[in-house]
């Protein structure tokens, strides 16, 4: 599966557009995290515990992507972006999009 | 005794604005020593915002790479940002969170599309969110996440 | 076509500035301009209520003191009434406004201490009464108390207080919680002072009323040695001076000595024995 922010594959053509693939994940913090996290907030500087967790989320929705792009059978998605929202206080919503397409 | 909680709680705030200020000067120089640092080893990896490759480049491989941090603010910035928030204005305190996030979440990028091998990367674009919305009628922390396409010719 | 990566210079998107000297500059401009702010709503607040007519004091406070049962003394009302004569007999010395009485009230607790609120009602707790050693302690605090209906300083508190607290609930609605701190703590200072400055004027206004009753001051300091003496045998201290609502004991009796003698006040003399009805409830346990 080729993945990418381009709208074209280098070298290659697209013979068919199968449409828009997503892939989505609510994550909520945890409290063990937000307890770090506060104590952290007092002399700032990254909170390791939520890169971490916003990186395994964001790795979740990416590969829900592909494997809707998969069940369309699809060879790549292009034009992939990523949003991220808070859907409640301490809940995100994040979300991967892009068009599956078939590449020779 | 309520006299004593008062005084209590004035010298907690005094306390952690001290700690906040003292620390986060420390983290934030040494930050943004290793920001700099990186950026000079990492300066040979082209970073775009195009969305075309070039002629020349011919029929690379290309991969999705990505980069992100989440960085909080320490005490005493956020305090003077509240103080800011009454008065309206420019929120200096806040400008160096966003500049050390931005530029360490496409700094992981381009370690990443670096490990891969590529020389290039494309369509690069940021996604800001902050954490703790809504809490507390205070930014803290934001994440910052940097991606692209990485063209490993 | 060419690809470069050109350094850009530090210092674009985040200003050199110094942190420290906004946040003393901000957290500054919070305090002058909130703490004006708070000591004008506090001021006009106590001045329209002092001016406020008589009738609509005494109504609050009916409306206040309206279905309230208050306990009888252990004299069957004779405590009450003595304490009731004594506040007539010194009514002459004190200039109370037309149509406020003083009425007296007695209450069932060990505290050591007695208020006046709105419309003239003052309270004595029982722990007082018991440790009073003569008439003439008990006259200053009872003089004390009239000076402050006199004042219509529980009117003015009252007043002050409820602007105050609107000014502040519109002030906090729109500041960051973190920032309460700086707001309210120093509005428990300037409240506190301004109750230590009425304070004062009642002790002045009282030891004058004492004097023109007995011909002398001897006895009024002692109520604060009494204070001093509760403190120590339950053993708590006295708060810093700028936090308390009232002036130090020490403070109040050097105060009261230094008026006597400015005023040629005599602070020696013959002590009046306490009235029957309240020297019974000083003998009980």
């Amino acid at each position: 599966m080729i993945t990418s922010t381009l709208e074209i594959v280098p070298g290659r053509t697209i013979t068919q557009h199968l449409g828009i693939v997503q892939g989505s994940t609510v994550r909520a913090k945890n409290i063990g995290r937000d307890i770090a996290a506060s104590l952290k907030n007092i002399v700032g500087g990254e909170l390791k515990g939520y890169s971490e967790l916003l990186g395994e989320s964001r790795r979740e929705a990416f590969e829900r992507m592909v494997q809707q792009a998969e069940a369309k059978g699809a060879n790549a998605v292009l034009n992939v972006r990523f949003t991220t929202s808070s859907v409640a206080q301490g809940a995100s919503e994040i979300l991967a999009y892009g068009s599956a397409v078939v590449v020779e | 005794m309520e006299y004593l909680t008062e005084i209590w709680q004035i010298l907690l705030v005094v306390l952690l604005l001290m700690l906040g200020y003292g620390f986060g000067r420390l983290a934030e120089r040494r930050h943004y020593r290793t920001i700099l640092r990186r950026e000079e080893a990492l300066g040979d990896l082209i970073v775009v915002c195009s969305k075309t490759l070039p002629e020349a480049a011919g029929a690379p491989a290309t991969r999705l790479v990505m980069g992100s941090v989440v960085v909080s603010v320490d005490y005493f910035k956020r305090f003077v940002a509240h103080l800011r928030m009454l008065f309206g204005g420019r929120v200096h305190t806040y400008e160096s969170l966003v500049d050390r996030a931005r530029r360490e979440a496409l700094l992981r990028m381009q370690a990443e599309a670096k490990a891969l091998g590529a020389t290039m990367i494309f369509n690069t674009r940021f996604e800001t969110s902050s954490i703790s919305k809504g809490q507390d009628k205070s930014v803290g922390s934001v994440e910052v996440l940097a991606y692209g396409t990485a063209v490993i010719p | 076509m060419k690809f470069r990566n050109i350094k850009v210079p530090e210092g674009i998107n985040v200003s050199r500035h110094s942190p420290l000297a906004e946040f003393f500059i901000l957290s500054g401009g919070v305090v002058v301009i909130f703490g004006g702010l708070a000591i004008a709503a506090l001021l006009l607040g106590a001045a329209l209520a002092r001016h406020m007519p008589v009738s609509w004091e005494n109504a609050l406070a009916a409306a206040v003191l309206d279905g309230a049962t208050l306990p009888m003394d252990p004299g069957d009302g004779k405590a009450t009434a003595a304490l009731q004569a004594l506040a007539d007999r010194l009514a002459a010395g004190i200039d109370l406004p037309e149509g406020l009485g003083v009425t007296v009230h007695y209450l069932e607790d060990d505290q050591v201490n007695a208020f006046a609120t709105l419309g003239g009602h003052v309270f004595f707790f029982r722990g007082l009464l018991q440790r009073m050693p003569d008439e003439n302690a008990l006259a200053m605090v009872m003089a004390h108390e009239m000076a402050h209906v006199a004042n219509r300083d529980p009117a003015a508190a009252l007043g002050g207080t409820l602007l105050l607290q609107l000014v502040l609930a519109v002030v906090l609605n729109n500041a960051p919680e973190s920032l309460e701190g700086l707001i309210y703590g120093p509005n428990a200072l300037l409240l506190s002072d301004f109750s230590r400055d009425a304070e004062r004027l009642a002790d002045r206004d009282a030891l004058a009323a004492v004097a023109a009753l007995y011909g002398h001051g001897a006895g009024a300091a002692t109520i604060f040695e009494v204070f001093l003496e509760e403190a120590a045998r339950t053993g708590t201290s006295e708060p810093p001076a700028f936090l308390s609502t009232h002036p130090l004991n020490k403070e109040r009796i050097g105060a009261l000595n230094a008026l006597a003698r400015q005023r040629g006040w005599a602070l020696e003399g013959a002590l009046t024995p306490l009235p029957p009805a309240l020297a019974r409830l000083r003998a009980k346990p």
